[in-house]
């Protein structure tokens, strides 16, 4: 060790006046091997950190669950996608739909739009700038109740926005209610992360549908 | 400068160490199956069910307990399915029609390789339901089998699947395959 140092230039210089006793180099030579004993701890202890670290944000995590679920577990901003048949027709998804709407978690919602194809309601080619009908949440007859057991019930207004809406498009309100269950993975907020449902009355058309809800 | 780096190593340590306790605490997904079993289809399910182009309709809750049975159930069609009509001066407990799984007759069996098959016995809760889902589902019991695929992704760290895949033989006790999934 001591001649590798002296080798490297960091020992004692031949010729030098001033000489230490060899007790003191002895303890100087100790306290440098501590030293870099002490830097090479700090290495691993560093390099087990971040491999923990690198592992924490990697390792695929599960939210935990509610064991009793309320109107507070649907809240915030839910995008959803529906479809069901039309009156008379036995075809699938004849009718789809987006829906943005926003529970407040108190059982009543803050806003909603549901933008359905203009073809769910008439037939034949129809032009891209206008082909879908654009409907707005009525929040004030609007409402949803969850149980504990995370089913529950909406009822949802929508009302045309007739003054934008192409030619074709519904003029009149409807009443859709849906039979709603809140899946148990919950986000930070308390809220469902989506929710699965059965509606009675998408667009007016009086058939059965389906869809969900993603947040 | 060699105080700083010997600061910095510190706080890299420090924030290892922090990284290592929340990666070894977080609850993650558990190894994953197969071989899978009845023990993989446990707890709370809610399940989206279709058949015959979205004609009938339905929202499931199943609670398979794990073993082969199930400790509840609930399956919600709407009363506009097949003939029924939408009355909307109703609240919506009586446009739709509630089932209960009689769970006596219930069952379930899952392979090792994630396939199972279900047998799933309702009921109408005729109390509470509209007189008119006779119109719609004229039988107040059937039973309904269905064939299901667990998924093998995220198992929960209980060994419960995230979601399965459903097909359908009679969905609703009408004569048309349906299909569908169930998610956690």
């Amino acid at each position: 060790m001591t001649l590798k140092r002296q080798k490297a230039g960091e020992g004692f210089a031949p010729g030098k006046r001033f000489r230490r006793s060899d007790s003191a180099r002895k303890r100087k030579d100790e306290g440098k091997i501590m030293s870099r004993n002490e830097n090479h701890l700090s290495k691993l202890i560093t390099t087990v950190g971040v491999v923990g670290l690198a592992i924490s944000l990697c390792a695929p995590k599960v939210s935990a669950g509610v064991s009793s679920f309320s109107n507070a577990n649907y809240t915030g901003r839910y995008a959803c996608s529906a479809a069901t048949t039309a009156t008379g027709t036995t075809n699938g998804d004849f009718i789809t739909a987006v829906i943005k709407y926003n529970p407040n978690g108190s059982g009543a919602y803050s806003a909603g739009t549901l933008i359905a194809a203009l073809n769910d309601v008439v037939t034949g080619p129809v032009s891209p700038s206008a082909a879908f009908c654009i409907f707005n949440l009525d929040v004030a007859a609007s409402s949803y109740t969850i149980n504990p057991d995370g089913t529950g019930f909406e009822s949802l207004t929508w009302t045309p926005e007739s003054a934008t809406n192409p030619p074709g498009c519904p003029t009149t309100a409807f009443l859709d209610e849906t039979a709603i269950a809140l899946r148990n993975i919950i986000a930070t907020d308390g809220s469902t992360i989506r929710a699965e449902f059965s509606s009675a009355n998408l667009l007016g058309e009086d058939e059965g549908g389906h869809g969900y809800c993603l947040k | 400068m060699s105080k700083r780096r010997w600061v910095a190593s510190k706080l890299f340590a420090v924030l290892g160490g922090a990284g290592l306790a929340i990666g070894v605490c977080v609850p993650r997904a558990s190894a994953q199956p197969p071989p899978f079993s009845n023990a993989n289809y446990a707890n709370r399910y809610v399940c989206n069910v279709t058949s015959d182009g979205d004609f009938f309709t339905g929202l499931m809750t199943l609670y398979p307990n794990g073993a082969g049975t199930y400790t509840k159930g609930t399956l919600e069609a709407p009363i506009s399915s097949d003939g029924g009509t939408f009355s909307s001066t109703l609240p919506p407990t009586q446009n739709f029609c509630l089932f209960n799984l009689d769970v006596a007759g219930s069952s379930y069996a899952i392979d090792t390789h994630g396939n199972g098959v279900e047998v799933l016995s309702w009921t109408a809760d005729t109390l509470s339901n509209n007189p008119s889902c006779t119109v719609p589902f004229p039988t107040s019991t059937f039973v309904m089998s269905n064939d299901i695929m667990l998924r093998a992704y995220a198992v929960k760290p209980s060994g419960a699947v995230i979601r399965a895949e459903i097909t359908s033989n009679n969905l609703l006790n009408f004569a048309f395959p349906g299909h569908g999934y169930c998610v956690k």
